[in-house]
């Protein structure tokens, strides 16, 4: 549904976007991390056919946005950073404006407005003046003006951003609801504990460029080869820490207060029998679990001086 | 109790729609056809504080002005022809929210949507940049009405005072409308000139003083129009004055609505063939009015000269801004260009383009001055006498004038060409080129010619200049006006033939294919209706 192509965008001597691409399927969330100014509102505002690319192109649903702007905007639903409102309109109003600026007419327009108040539970808040809303329910009543239309694309820049937590599940819901009826959602965020848990992929975006993409799972593996795993023991760890760093299967053990960290070589079968090796020598383990990276841990080490 | 307790209750079968709610279906239904920025604007002006402040202030004004105003206009009021000094109180009332506050409000809102993030949201929307100018410009009008409205009962009042007439009150509505709605055009494209937070600033700082000065202009013509127009009635002059401006008005009317839909539309987008022929059909419309004047006149060349200057103007300003057009053509725009060689040849002018804009402006004064030449040398032919007396005149004023407008364009677009290829700003950089062509060639000239020779009369210095080259050739012939009309056709020549070696790419840009997604796309959503039945068995 998504593709980008080589794309660059340059303000003067600037690199905002530099030969990024990445593809986004039908019912996929794709994340989009990157600290400020990595270029992730650049392009997407280039997919919205809000800016062009200085040089290779981006597709939604096969239209170029270079080529046929015009398609492209009726395919997709665009959520910027700012909120986008009007003053001296209630929710009703705005709804009922955007559904006749995307040429909704007549039942129609009334069958789209009260599903999307629907879908976003803005509902009770129908007369309400969008002035008088709480962030929370500007961002519900800005997902609801992108979806309108009923698009198949949505690209949202930076959705969660100043979202109480109650409302950032809500919005990480509805996402979920949106991919499962075949959408495409590109979303930004600086929340990577947020993307983490409703993305199926990521992409990893710095100064311009993009250094990773992919599942998180698969990054993580391709950045962590070797399972890291976390033991917690009663007493002194040091005499443990000892005992492991003997072993072929285990290296760069750490002991962290009374914590033991260290990669291990080997499947799960290998990792219980290291489990009961430890209980057989008289270690009093309390805790021996994986130690996954966050998402946070891959994007600080993905960026890390990778690009200058 | 409800009725599912009381088993004597049956539900009632849902009572038919009365008249206030079918009326209201009705206008439903039509409101659909409405703009939705009109809708919309409506909706926001009418809840707006600005809106409900200025109606009720000019209700309080006009109330107050019908109390006072007998007790101001002295004892004679009921008596004495004091009609128009009424009427002209509440003109002055009324050109306070048509001057200053609409025009205003309009530049407000759009540049508003600029600021407040919602312009991208149309952007993305089906709307049209042009819906989104005309949405504005419609609220304007709804607004204007409505003003117009609560002073009308005011402006009816002064029908039943003495010295005033029903054609009066007519024009005064009809300036005033009309007024109001050219200077919100004008605000309406100003607000699109720049997206920009300072300039914003400085538009609207610009446009305010520029408001006040059509107000202060609004009040002097204002008086002119309750106190003389019943004078005006019978004379023919005057008449012919309002066909002539009412015709130019609609012309520079929609030339500037189709520019600000252009400043606000998706950068290559063919905007360009719309405004390039609205620009022609401004000329168009202003030469009929010029030939009757001209041949009322018995062909009198003052007729022709002013003309000629005003056409030659317009198309070296709209030629300025056309030179700052980008040549680059988008892939979609490419796949609507004509394939066939007619097509081409009659087309290739319309497409946006720095080259193809410099050709149309050229091409159109020559076809302006081609025919001035034609219809001098018919009506001498035809024994107008001014005509027949001034024919070399006029010739040489028309051709010469061609020539330097050709000269300034001409080397302005090759200095744009090489300077400003790569710029952001185009269009601003092509209107100082121009500029600073312009002032070299005539302030310029005259200044090096009376620092280094303090002579004030025409030299040869004075060959860039072309006002007073033009002026001096058509004044009398010495070697000095020899010169200038050989040197200034070849000048012009070489710089056509210099333009014209760049413009080549331009005119050579091949249509695009239709990509198959496109052809596609373009299938689903033009699906040939099912056939009807041809018998009761299909």
């Amino acid at each position: 549904m998504i593709e980008l192509d080589r794309l660059h965008r340059y303000f003067g001597d600037t690199k905002a976007v530099c030969d990024v691409s990445f593809a986004v399927a039908a019912g996929e969330v794709f994340g989009y991390i990157g600290p400020n100014g990595a270029g992730k509102t650049t392009s997407m505002r280039i997919l919205a056919t809000l800016d062009l690319p200085s040089t290779g192109d981006a597709r939604v649903d096969g239209f170029s946005v270079v080529d046929d702007p015009d398609r492209v905007r009726r395919r997709l639903g665009f959520m910027p950073d700012g909120f986008g409102t009007y003053p001296h309109m209630n929710v009703w109003e705005y709804l009922d404006f955007f559904a006749r600026s995307y040429g909704l007419r007549g039942q129609e327009r009334g069958r789209a407005v009260a599903r999307v108040m629907e879908f976003t539970l803005l509902g009770s808040l129908r007369n309400k003046a969008i002035d008088a809303l709480s962030k929370g329910m500007k961002q519900r009543l800005c997902l609801g003006r992108a979806l309108i239309h009923d698009p198949g694309v949505l690209v949202l820049d930076e959705p969660a951003a100043g979202l109480d937590p109650r409302a950032r599940i809500e919005l990480r819901e509805m996402i979920s609801h949106l991919a499962a009826a075949g959408k495409a959602v590109l979303v930004s965020s600086h929340i990577l504990t947020e993307l983490a848990e409703m993305c199926h992929t990521v992409g990893i975006l710095e100064q311009g460029r993009l250094l990773a993409v992919g599942p998180v799972e698969a990054i993580r593996k391709q950045l962590q080869p070797e399972a890291a795993v976390r033991l917690e023991v009663l007493g002194d760890p040091r005499p443990v820490a000892d005992w492991l760093e003997g072993r072929d299967d285990v290296g760069q053990v750490q002991v962290v207060e009374r914590c033991l960290r260290f990669q291990h070589q080997g499947n799960r079968q290998a990792e219980a029998e290291l489990l009961r090796a430890m209980i057989e020598q008289g270690f009093a383990v309390v805790e021996f679990s994986p130690d996954r990276q966050s998402l946070e841990d891959v994007f600080l080490q993905v960026t890390e001086g990778r690009v200058q | 109790m409800s009725h599912v307790d009381n088993p004597v209750m049956v539900a009632q079968p849902a009572s038919p729609p009365d008249v206030w709610e079918r009326l209201d279906a009705r206008l439903e239904r039509w409101a659909d056809h409405l703009n939705p920025i009109l809708v919309k604007e409506t909706r926001q002006a009418l809840k707006s504080h600005q809106f409900l402040i200025t109606f009720m202030l000019l209700l309080l004004a006009c109330w107050l002005w019908s109390v006072f105003a007998p007790v101001l206009l002295g004892p004679g009021f009921a008596y004495a022809s004091k009609g128009a000094d009424v009427l002209y109180g509440y003109l002055l009332i009324l050109s306070v929210p048509l001057v200053l506050i609409v025009p205003f409000a309009a530049f407000r809102s759009l540049a508003a949507e600029q600021e407040r993030n919602t312009y991208e949201l149309l952007a993305i929307s089906d709307l049209s940049a042009r819906q989104i100018v005309t949405g504005k410009l419609g609220s304007a009008v709804v607004q204007i009405v409505l003003y117009l409205s609560a002073v009308a009962p005011c402006l009816a009042f002064t029908y039943l005072l003495r010295g005033i007439d029903i054609f009066t009150i007519m024009l005064v509505i009809y300036y005033a409308l009309f007024g109001s709605l050219g200077l919100t055009m004008i605000a309406l494209l100003i607000a699109t000139l720049s997206t920009a937070r300072f300039s914003q600033v400085m538009l609207s700082v610009a446009l305010v003083i520029g408001l006040f000065w059509g107000w202060f202009f609004a009040v002097i013509a204002g008086w002119e129009l309750t106190v003389e127009s019943a004078s005006w009635l019978g004379q023919g002059e005057f008449w012919y004055f309002n066909g002539l401006l009412l015709t130019v008005y609609v012309g520079y009317f929609a030339l500037l609505l189709l520019a600000a839909a252009a400043g606000l539309g998706f950068v290559g987008e063919l905007s360009s063939a719309t405004l390039r022929i609205a620009m022609l059909l401004v000329v168009v419309g202003f030469t009929p009015w010029v030939t009757g004047l001209w041949l009322a006149e018995n062909g009198d060349s003052d007729v022709l000269v002013a003309y000629a200057s005003l056409v030659g103007v317009h198309w070296y300003v709209l030629a300025v801004l056309m030179t700052g057009e980008s040549p680059h053509l988008s892939q979609r725009v490419r796949r609507s260009l004509p394939t066939s060689w007619s097509g081409q040849a009659l087309f290739t002018w319309l497409q946006p383009g720095p080259g193809t804009g410099f050709c149309y402006a050229i091409t159109n004064l020559m076809a302006v001055a081609l025919l001035g030449t034609l219809g001098i040398g018919l009506a001498a032919s035809f024994g107008r006498t001014a005509a027949s007396n001034d024919f070399i005149e006029m010739a040489v004023f028309l051709w010469l004038g061609v020539c330097y407008v050709t000269i300034y364009l001409g080397l302005g677009h090759l200095l744009i060409r090489y300077f400003a290829q790569q710029t952001r700003h185009r269009m601003l950089a092509a209107v100082l080129i121009h500029g600073v062509l312009l002032a070299v060639a005539t302030i310029g000239m005259t200044l090096v010619q009376l620092l280094l020779t303090g002579n004030e009369d025409y030299t040869l210095f004075q060959l860039p200049n072309g006002f007073w080259t033009v002026s001096f050739v058509c004044d009398g012939y010495d070697q000095s006006a020899l010169v200038a009309l050989i040197v200034i056709p070849v000048a012009a020549l070489l710089t056509l033939l210099a333009n014209f070696r760049i413009i080549g790419p331009e005119l050579r840009r091949d249509p695009a294919a239709i990509p198959d997604r496109v052809a596609a796309d373009d299938a689903e959503q033009h699906v040939p209706p099912e056939p009807a039945p041809e018998s009761p068995w299909d």
